[in-house]
């Protein structure tokens, strides 16, 4: 591994290549394809390529734009990444973006935006999401605080809860700001499968699985379920099946 | 898909496998079960994904069988080296029997070959062992050599080489041409198609013969 670090502290840009750390704070901009074993940002950064590290931490506003992947990464504010995104382990919050998400533990806590699929071992999400495809993961848990919307949900264990109303701190001003006050907590999909599904203030045409129960605020089209079904008071499912 | 190929719903597949959705959705994750054969229909409940039948449950019966014995990121390797094609390197591409001497003049290295490599020179002595010269495989095998992201979902993918016959005043010459794409392709009157193969089929004749080199 090549230990050729760079820092840029103010304005600055990086040519691509292969990098031990990178380190930028203020505003920075990488023109190429870069590798790293360490990439560090405060404030704004812009990636115009690929990017590789093995630890990624960036802070303020970070836009990549071609694939991201690392190892281990962190990201707060505002994160955009044009092309594929592969993480082993990631955090995100604020508002993140990506084409597509693939990995293995993802917590995101804001506002999270993929066209196509997110498929990871784990999926943790406080806030609203837009998932274009198929949101997949062994363990899937969503804590409402907005809107959120996927086209499908598949894994072994899904559980889906309308989130408190009374959050504290950084991540319920961050979530007001970008949702308003009072933006509604539900989620939207088409098909939900799992081995074992819990959900409240959800809307889908075909819930699936083995274990499942419907929670308040739901609404749903269709039940098919093996083992074991519960409906809240105020739910609605329109059809049941077992089998 | 291929026509007529029989397709089965997901929930059947669940029922007649004892798989769960965990197992399934995490497969697919990993690339074991490709996401071409995830085949998307309207019924009268909505949206339903459907399999083709005898992939799926073969797919599935290999990956119960070998579970136990390799991790699933090796089995992956085994079962869909299209989703790593980097990884698979193999150092004699002669003896896979998809390849053989017919793709000796096609070999551009003396070993190493990642595994679309491998589909690529086994596209091009399929080629040649239809009758195309070597010289007109060396295009095929160029464009699949480019085309490794096809690899991965290569379900209804067409490999064309044929020849396009140039007339003017006086003179008249043929070139060689490759075409990869999905069918129904359409060429203008003055191409004649030699050979055309099913990508998908090359790829799985690749996988074969890999994994019946000791693996199993």
């Amino acid at each position: 591994m090549s230990e050729r670090n760079v820092t840029i502290s103010g304005a600055g840009r990086i040519e691509g290549g292969t990098y031990g750390t990178v380190k930028i704070a203020g505003s920075g901009k990488v023109v190429g394809d870069l590798t790293a074993e360490e990439f560090k940002a405060a404030g704004s950064a812009k990636v115009e390529g690929n990017l590789k590290a093995q630890k990624f931490e960036v802070a303020g506003s970070f836009k990549c734009e071609g694939d991201l992947e690392v190892e281990e990464g962190e990201a707060a504010g505002s994160f955009a990444v044009a092309g594929r995104l592969k993480a082993k382990e990631l955090r995100v919050s604020g508002s993140a973006r990506a084409k597509s998400i693939s990995g293995g533990y993802l917590r995101a806590g804001g506002s999270l935006h993929v066209e196509e699929n997110v498929e990871v071992e784990t999926f943790r999400l406080t806030g609203a999401f837009e998932i274009g495809g198929l949101l997949s993961a062994d363990r899937v848990e969503v804590e409402l605080e907005g809107r959120a919307q996927a086209r499908e949900i598949g894994g072994e264990k899904i559980v889906v809860r309308a989130g408190q109303t009374h959050l504290s701190g950084l991540l319920s001003s961050a979530l007001r700001f970008i949702f308003g006050p009072g933006s509604p907590r539900e989620l939207f999909a088409e098909t939900i499968e799992g081995d074992e599904i819990e959900l409240e203030a959800t809307e889908a045409k075909l819930v699936r699985g083995g274990r499942i129960k419907i929670g308040p605020g739901c609404h749903i089209e269709r039940v098919e379920y093996t083992e074991a079904l519960e409906v809240a008071p105020d739910a609605v499912v329109k059809e049941e099946v077992k089998g | 898909m291929e026509p007529g190929e029989e397709l089965i719903p997901k929930k059947e597949v669940l029922r007649l496998t004892g798989i769960s959705y965990g197992q399934l959705y995490r497969w697919k994750r990993l690339g074991l079960i490709p996401e071409a054969w995830f085949i998307r229909r309207s019924t009268f409940t909505g949206q339903e994904t459907f399999f083709p039948k005898e992939k799926i449950l073969k797919r599935i019966k290999d990956i119960l069988r070998l579970k136990d014995e390799y991790p699933l990121e090796e089995l992956v390797k085994i079962l869909a080296p299209e989703v790593i094609p980097a990884e698979v390197s193999h150092p004699s591409p002669l003896d896979l029997p998809p390849i053989g001497p017919a793709g000796k003049e096609l070999l551009w290295k003396a070993q190493g070959y990642t595994f679309s490599e491998l589909v690529a020179l086994a596209s091009g002595a399929e080629a040649v062992r239809r009758g195309a010269k070597p010289a007109e495989a060396k295009l095929l095998v160029d464009l699949v050599r480019g085309a490794s992201e096809a690899l991965r979902a290569p379900t209804g993918l067409v490999l064309l080489l044929g020849e396009k016959t140039v007339e003017g005043e006086g003179f008249s010459f043929r070139a060689p041409l490759a075409v990869l794409g999905r069918e129904p392709l359409s060429l203008d009157r003055d191409c004649r198609v030699k050979v055309r193969l099913d990508l998908e089929k090359v790829v799985e004749e690749v996988k074969l013969a890999l994994g019946g080199e000791g693996r199993e």
